[in-house]
């Protein structure tokens, strides 16, 4: 996935976070469990923050560099998006 | 201090 793509969650997906860190995402078939690190991705999807701006981010809060957090969620975003649960404007 | 970083990956469920 291209870093400069404005990812943002399809229509009729919900993001649902738990007060015990848990996640999962919420789709029309049924929902996806979430690991931390998709959870965290996610929760940065708004149409507006780029794929980097969100490797960018992720890269301050865990320990991982920009390029590696680029390619994995960029991996993640793309197999959701194969599935329309995420969306390209 | 930063947290573990992990791949990011998801499991289906279906709702049931």
């Amino acid at each position: 996935m291209n870093a400069s793509e404005r990812p943002r969650l399809g229509r009729g997906v919900r993001l649902r976070r738990e007060g015990d860190g848990s996640a999962m995402l919420l789709v029309p078939e049924g929902a996806l469990m979430l690991n931390g690190t998709a959870a965290a991705t996610l929760e940065l999807l708004d149409g507006h923050r780029t794929v980097g701006d969100i490797a960018g981010a992720l890269a301050e809060r865990f320990d991982v560099d920009v390029e590696r957090a680029q390619r994995e969620t960029g991996e993640l975003l793309q197999r959701l998006a194969e599935r329309r649960f995420v969306e390209l404007p | 201090m930063k947290q573990r970083w992990e791949r990011p990956d998801f499991e289906e469920r279906p709702l049931g």
